[in-house]
Order: C-alpha cells, then sequence, then structure tokens
C-alpha cells in the first residue's frame, strides 16, 4: 500500500532557509493549485514573549498525503499544528487550511480533526458521553463508526476517561477526530504516550482510516522512526525553522552519501549541495543534495536512510541556530 | 452546543436543584406554623394592647432557620462563582480541554456564547427559586419588621439574589478565564463577593 502512495504525486514542494521558493506568486497566478494544497503557509510566524516558536515558515502540503512533521522537542511542531488548526494566532505571515482560514467558520473546523498532543479528553465524562458530545457538535458525525471504533478498541462505553491509560486515551481522542469526518487530520505527538505495541497499531489503524477514507493526515514526533513507516512526505522542522520539506520517495533519491578520499573534495558537481561532514582517518563521508544527477566520479555512492536524512538536517538546523543566536548576541 | 453543554453541566445541576429542593420541603413544612403563630400573636395583639411582646416572640420564632434562609441567599452567588463560574473556562486551559472543545465544529464565539448563557440562566434560576422560597417563607415575619431596605435584608429578598448569582457566574468566568486556572481564578473572585455582599 506504501507503494501505491507513492506513485501518483509528484514532487510538490521543498523549502529551507537557503532557498526560499515564490510561493506567494504561484498561489496568485495558479488558483487552481490551493485546491490540491492542505494546508499553505507563507511566512508564518508565532512568537511567544519575545522568541519566535515559529520563524519564516513558508510550507506547501500536498493533499492525501501522511505527512511526517519531524523536529527535536521545542522546534515549533505543535505551534505549527496550533497555528493550523486556529487555536493559535499567527504573529506574521499566513496560513491557509483546505483553502479557508484556520479556525474561523464552523464550515472550517469541521473538516479539520485535531487530537492535541497528551490527547486532552474530559476526566469526569465517560467515553459513551465523549461520542455524544461529539455527535451533538459536528455535522458530519460519523456514530457507527466511532462505536465500531470503541468496541474494537476494547473500551468501555460506561468508564470514566480519568480511569483510562495514556493509550486509550490517545485511542479515543482519534475516535473522536476520525468520526468527525475530517479532510484534514492534524495529529500532535498522537504516539508518545504509547508503547512501542500500541504505537504500531495506532499507526496502523491511521493508515486504515487514510486508506478507507482518503483523508490528508500531519502527524508530528520527534522521533523520525515512529512516522518512518506511515509517512509519504516529510517536514523537518528545528529551532523554528523548517529545514526540509518534501515527498519521501524524492528526498531519499535526491540524497547521497558519498564517500572518498579527502583529496577528491575538489571534484564534487556544482549541482551536489553538503548537508552534512563527516571526516575519519582521512576518509570524508558527505552528504549531499543533488539537484540532477550524481556525477560519476572517484566517489562511492550509498543510499541514505530517512533516519540518515533527519538527523543531518536537524544537526544543520541546530548549528544554524547557533549562528543565529551568537550573531543576535554581538548585534545587541 | 446546547445539548453538550447539558451533557457536561447536568450533574452540578442536578446536585443544586437537589440541595435547593430539600431546602423546599424543609420550609414549606415550617411555614404554615409561622402563618397560625402571627394570626395568634401579632394579628390580634391591639386588641391585646401589648404588640410590642406579640411582635418579640414573633420575630424571634425559628430563628435558625431564618438564619438558615438569609445565609444560604447570601452563600449561593458565591457557590455559583466558586463552582460554575471560575472553572467554565479556567478548567478548560487546566486540563488543556480547549483544545478538544474548540477545535469541534463549532467556532470559540458560539462555545463561549452558550456555555455563558446556559451558566447564567442556570444560576438565575437556581437563585430565582431559592429566593421565592425564602421570600414567601419570610413574608409575615419581613411584613412585621418593616425593614426590608435594610442591607441585608434587601439582598435577600425577591429578586436581588437573582442579580448577585448571575454577576457572580460572570465574574467567577472572568477570573477564571484571566487566571487561566481555577484555584487562583477562586481567590481573585473571592474578595469581589464579599465586597459586594458586605
Amino acid at each position: 500500500m506504501q507503494a501505491d502512495r507513492h506513485e501518483y504525486q509528484s514532487f510538490s514542494s521543498t523549502n529551507h532557509n537557503r532557498a526560499p521558493a515564490p510561493r506567494s506568486a504561484s498561489r496568485a497566478a495558479a488558483p487552481a493549485k490551493v485546491m490540491t494544497a492542505v494546508l499553505e503557509s507563507d511566512k508564518l510566524g508565532k512568537q511567544y514573549g519575545r522568541s519566535w516558536a515559529l520563524e519564516n515558515c513558508t510550507l506547501t502540503i500536498p493533499e492525501r498525503k501522511v505527512v511526517g512533521l519531524v523536529g527535536p522537542n521545542g522546534a515549533g511542531k505543535s505551534t505549527l499544528l496550533n497555528l493550523a488548526v486556529g487555536l493559535l494566532a499567527p504573529n506574521s505571515g499566513t496560513i491557509t487550511v483546505l483553502g479557508g482560514r484556520p479556525g474561523d467558520a464552523p464550515t472550517q473546523l469541521e473538516r479539520v480533526g485535531f487530537v492535541a498532543q497528551d490527547a486532552p479528553v474530559y476526566s469526569a465524562l465517560s467515553v459513551a458521553k465523549h461520542l455524544r458530545m461529539g455527535n451533538y457538535l459536528n455535522p458530519k458525525w460519523d456514530g457507527a463508526f466511532a462505536m465500531r471504533r470503541i468496541h474494537e478498541l476494547g473500551l468501555d462505553p460506561r468508564q470514566k476517561a480519568a480511569t483510562l491509560s495514556g493509550g486509550q486515551r490517545a485511542q479515543l481522542a482519534l475516535t473522536l477526530a476520525v468520526a468527525k469526518r475530517p479532510d484534514l487530520l492534524l495529529l500532535d505527538e498522537p504516539v508518545a504516550s504509547l508503547d512501542p505495541l500500541a504505537r504500531r497499531e495506532f499507526l496502523q489503524d491511521i493508515m486504515e482510516v487514510v486508506s478507507e477514507h482518503g483523508v490528508s493526515v500531519v502527524l508530528s514526533s520527534h522521533l523520525i522512526g515512529d512516522l518512518e513507516r506511515v509517512c509519504d512526505y516529510l517536514v523537518v522542522l528545528v529551532a523554528s525553522h523548517v529545514q526540509l520539506a518534501g515527498e519521501v520517495r524524492e528526498l531519499l533519491a535526491s540524497h547521497h552519501f558519498l564517500s572518498g578520499s579527502r583529496s577528491d573534495c575538489g571534484t564534487l558537481a556544482p549541482n551536489c549541495e553538503v548537508i552534512e561532514e563527516r571526516h575519519a582517518d582521512g576518509q570524508e563521508t558527505v552528504l549531499v543534495r543533488s539537484r540532477g544527477t550524481v556525477p560519476a566520479s572517484s566517489w562511492t555512492d550509498q543510499p541514505v536512510t530517512l533516519d540518515d536524512l533527519v538527523l543531518a538536517y536537524m544537526s544543520r538546523g541546530r548549528d544554524a541556530r547557533r549562528v543565529r543566536r551568537s550573531g543576535a548576541g554581538v548585534s545587541r | 452546543m446546547i445539548r453538550s453543554s447539558w451533557l457536561q453541566f447536568r450533574t452540578q445541576a442536578a446536585v443544586a436543584f437537589g440541595v435547593l429542593a430539600v431546602v423546599g420541603v424543609v420550609l414549606a413544612v415550617t411555614g404554615p406554623h409561622l402563618v397560625n403563630l402571627y394570626d395568634s400573636t401579632v394579628a390580634n395583639c391591639n386588641a391585646q394592647h401589648d404588640c410590642s411582646t406579640a411582635t418579640t416572640v414573633f420575630t424571634n420564632t425559628d430563628g435558625p432557620l431564618q438564619i438558615f434562609g438569609d445565609f444560604l441567599l447570601l452563600l449561593l452567588p458565591i457557590l455559583v462563582g466558586i463552582f460554575w463560574g471560575a472553572p467554565l473556562v479556567a478548567r478548560e486551559f487546566e486540563t488543556g480541554t480547549f483544545r478538544l472543545s474548540w477545535t469541534q465544529s463549532v467556532t470559540r464565539t458560539r462555545w463561549l456564547a452558550v456555555k455563558l448563557g446556559f451558566g447564567v440562566v442556570t444560576s438565575m434560576v437556581a437563585a430565582g427559586l431559592l429566593s421565592l422560597t425564602v421570600s414567601w417563607w419570610s413574608t409575615l415575619l419581613d411584613q412585621v419588621r418593616g425593614d426590608s431596605f435594610s442591607p441585608l435584608a434587601f439582598g435577600v429578598r425577591d429578586i436581588v439574589p437573582v442579580g448577585y448569582a448571575a454577576f457572580a457566574f460572570v465574574l467567577g468566568v472572568t477570573a477564571g478565564l484571566f487566571a487561566r486556572r481555577t484555584m487562583p481564578a477562586i481567590a481573585k473572585l473571592s474578595p469581589g463577593i464579599m465586597k459586594r455582599s458586605s
């Protein structure tokens, strides 16, 4: 199924600090394109006090994707998701979700399902009452689905939410969000509180929902390993900045681990951007992103894993933040 | 949204109206006794030329109950502010459930409007019922005392407690909104209500 999902979407947009894409211009020129993006942000920023939780975030997420939003703790993942659902208002820039402004109108709200970090539920209400509340508050509520799922999970409908385990709570929150029948599902660290087995089952459930109802999903985690099996689109967020965004398949194809002796350094093709360098015993290993084909040279070409890729961009993002911080220190 | 509010609120409402019912029964049972006593003392005191004794005897009857009724009417707005008003928004922030409730297919404005309306109406109904019962029970006592505009009596009769309850509820919500946590909200709220009571 994974392979099928990779087939039909072209590489839509990538963005990182060095190459900001002229998003706003292309959006104005081709309004039809708005329909194919579930989330579009332009120079989006959110500030808490004097620090920016998210800065200059320009991103286009195509529809019918399972998007992994990955970054270290405090990178701005939750902020981005809360902006997308309208719980936060941006301090700068714009964000468009499913063609509308987040949280603006009931019609906008009913199209976006959201499971917040730690899956908050009303501890005094029973599982059944949560479902009834979902029914009362959402016009497209799929009660049959919700009940079926609760039974499949083995949850007692009369059980108070306070007595649910972390995993059960996450499952209840996911059920509420999915039974709403949204077009876009936003999940903030959905598997953080789950043990490995529950984690796998939870992700399987999400994949089932995706294949049955064709929703787009954005799920965040600080571990790419959690999401690797399910996501076909990746966004790496580090220190309030988007470091990398793109289709997983494209990203894996365009990145290479090259190793060779140090003397070969000069032979790297100009269309290769070096993401990370490692030296050991005169041996050079570089992770490059190629805009074309990697030239046949004395370098040995090795495939990269998603893990390598995310780690490389994370450390690059961290270094960039250090530079920004020291720069800011001087200017003060 | 209204059904959803009711779903979350009904246990508290049931407790409140249960207590009110008990108070109502107690006052209904003891009320006729006061009327009889009035008839036998104050009503014909002119014939006996000793109205002051009759009045004293009558107004001292059921002293604990009189105090209890007035005390409840003073307490009710405070309880409404603390248990219904303050947690309304603060509890949502405290437990993070605002991320659940404000991302359903109902806008935040509507959510707040319905919750506020629901709480204000329920608080007013509760205060109204209690005030009605106590005012009925005390009709003859108040008539004999004739001090309905003294600070204490004014605040615990007829529609005045209804206004206090509505005010206390909204004050509680506002305190909760700014404090974002239930207990600090209650702490901030208490002086406001006390000031109004004194």
